[in-house]
């Protein structure tokens, strides 16, 4: 199985959708699935942007003899698109509440995620054969700091060759 | 090739995968054995194919065992064989009295010696007697012009021929086994072909 981001970041993500939004199924839009779409109504996720490393240079700690820290903070967007024939603006607005809701956020904050923002919804539905397919679509932007040991090494000694000279 | 017969395939049917924090996980296939006839697509058939996809390697198969979309089948017999017997043509050059020619048929020597007087007919005649009277399993045939034919009693079963400096010999037939393949050795994937339906058929044994 294929993680974006790695299964315990995917896993915390799922939980806090499943818990804002207990009526819809949710599931991964992985685009390699060849699996039919669940019953309405569901929940689409999809990373469609990073997890990308934002701000300047990541800072960096000493560990150990020649091992430095870095810790970086990564930005993603997660876009989630609802299908429910009725009632998907009402799943919607829960999934929006729940961006400030700390019940639901601390889903998310145990494993190291944070909401930084939010763009839409937006109502988009889609002519399915003869029939309107009803979507609402949210991007979410999320972050989550990531530390990654390098082994640079260090300078231990330095030989110098010269003379001293009696300071008078 | 033979289409009226039914071939063993194997079908390998997965379950419905089941949700798993929203990730698909595949479950465990089920192995399904049964015959079926596996016919080439026609042309029109072939136009019912979403574009690029005409170019891949489709069958249609018929069985009494239920198929469904996204089954995987697989061939299970080996291919169908046939096989073609080797024919060389052997020629006599000169023809030369009181002279041994010989034909050397998997090791075993067949001669034939030459009266004065003889002819390249004669002498082929000659040759052919004795191959025809040997235990080769190979059968001569006296071509009436000089040469004669050698064809092998089994069919896919080599055999080595040499001649003597009098003679020259050529292969005609190369010893070959000739394979039909129904289903090639890959997993065949099953969709159905829209709007075409079959009402049913007679299954031969």
């Amino acid at each position: 199985m294929a993680y974006r981001l790695n299964q315990e970041k995917e896993d915390a993500i799922y939980d806090f959708i499943v818990a804002s939004c207990p009526s819809a199924t949710v599931i991964w839009d992985k685009p390699n699935d060849t699996v039919e779409r669940p019953v309405k109504p569901y929940i689409t996720l999809n990373v469609i942007f990073g997890p990308e490393k934002i701000g300047d240079r990541g800072e960096f700690y000493y560990k150990e003899l020649d091992t430095f820290t870095y810790k970086f903070v990564k930005k993603f967007t997660l876009s989630v698109n609802i299908y429910a024939d009725s009632y998907y603006l009402n799943i919607m607005n829960d999934l929006i509440n729940s961006l400030d809701l700390s019940s639901k956020l601390s889903i998310l904050r145990l494993k190291g995620l944070a909401i930084w923002g939010k763009q839409g919804p937006n109502d988009i539905p889609e002519v399915v054969d003869t029939i309107w397919e009803q979507r609402s679509h949210l991007d979410i932007f999320m972050s989550y700091g990531e530390t990654v040991d390098d082994i640079p090494g260090e300078i231990q000694k330095v030989e110098l060759n010269g003379q001293i000279i009696e300071i008078p | 090739m033979s289409l009226l017969k039914n071939e063993s395939i194997l079908i390998i049917r997965y379950p419905t995968p089941t949700l798993v924090k929203g990730h698909y996980i595949q479950g465990t296939p089920s192995f399904i054995y049964a015959l079926a006839n596996v016919q080439p697509i026609n042309g029109d058939e072939l136009l019912l194919l979403p574009e690029g996809n005409r170019k891949k390697g489709t069958i249609k198969i018929y069985s009494e065992t239920e198929i469904i979309d996204n089954d995987i089948l697989r061939r299970v017999d080996n291919r169908y064989t046939y096989n073609i017997a080797q024919i060389n043509t052997c020629t006599v050059d000169v023809a030369l009295d009181s002279t041994d020619y010989t034909c050397t048929i998997n090791g075993t020597v067949f001669t034939h010696t030459s009266i004065v007087g003889a002819t390249i007919l004669t002498i082929v005649a000659g040759l052919v007697s004795e191959i025809n009277l040997g235990s080769e399993l190979v059968t001569a045939v006296d071509n009436l012009d000089g040469t004669y034919t050698l064809t092998s009693d089994i069919k896919g079963t080599l055999f080595t021929v040499s001649v003597d400096v009098n003679q020259s010999v050529v292969l005609d037939v190369e010893n070959i086994t000739e394979e039909y393949k129904i289903m090639q050795d890959k997993d065949y994937s099953v969709h159905d072909i829209p709007h075409y339906k079959v009402y049913g058929f007679l299954m031969g044994t």
